[in-house]
């Protein structure tokens, strides 16, 4: 069987009034991978996956599934997989109904459908609770039995909008890589919306970070995190330093060392100031100095033979030069 | 606890002295006047024997209980889609429609029979429309069809406003997450919106039913004695022949019918949730 779930976006353009929220996006997301739309709430992420599942009508652009142009292709006839925000499982069916409805939108039924709802249900984990109302459930097997009724069908693409925002940091973390193995296992691409970079750190192949309805960089998570493409991606994904107001030069916290004030390495750059405060963060301490221009934060390695310098004293946050981030402003 | 519960007495306690005073009070009294315990009756079950062994009355409770069985499904027919596409409305369309819908309860019943007299009539707006086309005219004023339409004009907004409150509830995803499973409109509707929004039709059944039960007025002004309601028998009884004891018989059979239909739409409904 060729391997399906290509997904080629190109020139994607969805106006509300005279903003865009999404400003001419170009992607193509390959069989099998797992790409995450990353960014700040009004980007245009949603908007964007909601496109591609034809829940919105896009005002410009071309959508292509395996090659085939999804221009005015009805959302029920694109065959795609989507997980919600709310899960909007349907109340007033059990979790085998709900699962089993895309079976029975699709004319499926009987045994086939039967073993079908097993099968997913068995995936998820969630094999004891066909006979459950989605009210009886907590959020995390409302989580799994969205996910379940998205998969049966055996789409393509899934699309996710947010689908861990709901639940607490714990269960977040934990099905986060049940997601991610999941996805694996089944080889099906997956199109993951969040605004946590974290969570598209942890998920995903490639990430898409987007700003003002534009995507500012699309690479995987490492090229994202160290070689970021423009102020805004390397702002957005992990702390930073800012070296000027514009933020022209920037350099991250890990890459700072604190020195003793005068003492600098050869291809250094530095800054002299006071400590104003250590905190203490478990495996690591971040230490925040008051510098001409403005506060540096330094997270270095928490030893417990080298106390860290006393708020008050006078360092020098040091950087090698190479490490320096620098966008024209 | 005690504090608490006593708390609560005091707050429901307005509510509770009002509905014995001015509700359960005067019933009881009617149950009394009814067996023959009011002004020169006769005590025992006459007034019931006789409501019951004349055909007459038999037939107006089936007229009555006709009139509100149609009109609640004239008003459920164009109250549904109406809320349907409420609901999906917005801005100026939304307050335009909502406007449109509860304008009726803004005019003063009689004013309103009145109007729908006009339109009615012999020589009445309908008729000068039908004349205009060179239809035959039609002298339905005193009728069945009249007198429900004005009614269902009048009950409209408790049955929209039911089903909107219901449809208003749902997160849009869930139409979203069907069309996704491959449900197209009517299925999305079939097997989502509508299963969903039965319980604030039910309620609007319920709530029309009922009030068209008792609506007394309407008939009254309209039937002009050719079409005869409970309501309007009690109120003859009353007023022309002066018989308490029976007037307050029929208003108690008339209360029987309205809890029986509750008690089986509640039993449907029950059905429905399982």
């Amino acid at each position: 069987m060729n391997p399906r779930g290509q997904l080629a976006i190109a020139g994607a353009v969805k106006r509300f009034g005279a903003t865009a929220a999404v400003d001419g996006v170009d992607l193509a997301v390959q069989p099998g991978e797992f790409v995450a739309l990353l960014g700040p709430s009004g980007c245009g992420k949603t908007t964007l996956l909601r496109g591609i599942a034809g829940l919105t009508a896009l005002d410009a652009g071309r959508i292509a599934l395996d090659g085939v142009d999804l221009a005015g292709v009805p959302p029920w006839r694109r065959g795609l997989g989507m997980v919600f925000q709310s899960y909007a499982l349907f109340p007033h069916m059990t979790v085998a109904e709900n699962v089993g409805f895309g079976l029975r939108m699709h004319g499926i039924g009987g045994a086939e459908a039967a073993a079908r709802i097993a099968r997913t249900l068995d995936l998820v984990r969630m094999e004891g609770f066909a006979q459950r109302r989605p009210a009886q459930l907590s959020g995390g097997q409302q989580q799994r039995v969205a996910l379940a009724r998205a998969l049966v069908t055996e789409p393509p693409v899934l699309l996710l909008d947010e689908p861990l925002s709901a639940l607490d940091a714990k269960l977040r973390h934990a099905m986060r890589q049940e997601l991610r193995e999941l996805q694996r296992r089944l080889g099906i691409t997956a199109l993951f919306v969040t605004h946590d970079q974290d969570e598209a750190m942890g998920l995903a192949d490639r990430i898409a970070v987007m700003n003002r309805g534009r995507i500012e960089q699309i690479a995987p998570p490492e090229t994202i995190y160290r070689r970021p493409a423009s102020a805004f991606v390397a702002e957005f994904v992990g702390r930073m330093n800012r070296l000027d107001a514009e933020g022209r030069g920037m350099v991250r916290p890990e890459l700072v060392t604190i020195r003793a004030a005068g003492e600098m390495l050869a291809g250094e750059d530095g800054r002299e100031g006071s400590v104003v405060d250590g905190v203490f963060i478990g495996d690591r301490i971040e230490i925040h100095v008051a510098c001409e221009g403005g506060r540096l934060v330094a997270l270095a390695q928490a030893q417990a033979d080298r106390p860290p310098p006393a708020i008050g004293s006078r360092v020098r946050a040091c950087w090698r030069q190479s490490d320096v981030l620098t966008y024209p402003g | 606890m005690t504090s608490d519960r006593r708390r609560a007495g005091l707050l429901v306690a307005p509510a509770v002295l009002f509905l014995a005073g001015f509700f359960l009070g005067p019933l009881l009294l009617g149950v009394g006047v009814s067996l023959g315990h009011g002004p020169g009756g006769t005590p025992g079950f006459g007034q019931y024997t006789r409501l019951l062994g004349d055909s007459y009355y038999w037939e107006v409770a089936r007229n009555t209980l006709g009139l509100a069985a149609a009109v609640t499904a004239l008003t459920l027919a164009i109250g549904y889609p109406y809320a349907l596409i409420l609901t999906r409305a917005g801005g100026v369309a939304k307050t335009l429609l909502l406007l449109l819908v509860v304008a009726p309860l803004m005019v003063n019943v009689v004013v309103r029979t009145f109007g729908w007299m006009v339109v009615f009539g012999r020589a009445g707006l309908l008729n000068a429309l039908l004349r205009g086309l060179g239809l035959p005219e039609l002298d339905i004023l005193n009728s069945w069809t009249a007198i429900a339409i004005a009614l269902a004009h009048v009950l409209l907004p408790f049955m929209v406003l039911s089903i909107a409150a219901t449809l208003e509830g749902l997160d849009p995803a869930l139409g979203e997450a069907a069309a996704t499973l491959g449900a197209d409109p009517w299925r999305q509707f079939r097997h989502v919106l509508l299963p969903l929004s039965l319980h604030g039709a039910i309620t609007g059944c319920l709530l029309v039913f009922a009030l068209c039960m008792g609506s007394f007025v309407t008939p009254l002004v309209m039937g002009n004695n050719r079409t005869m309601v409970l309501a309007v028998l009690v109120y003859q009884q009353l007023t022309v022949t002066s018989d308490w004891a029976f007037a307050a018989t029929l208003g108690l059979v008339l209360l029987a019918l309205v809890l029986a239909v509750f008690w089986l739409q509640a039993r449907l409904a029950r059905r429905l949730a399982a």
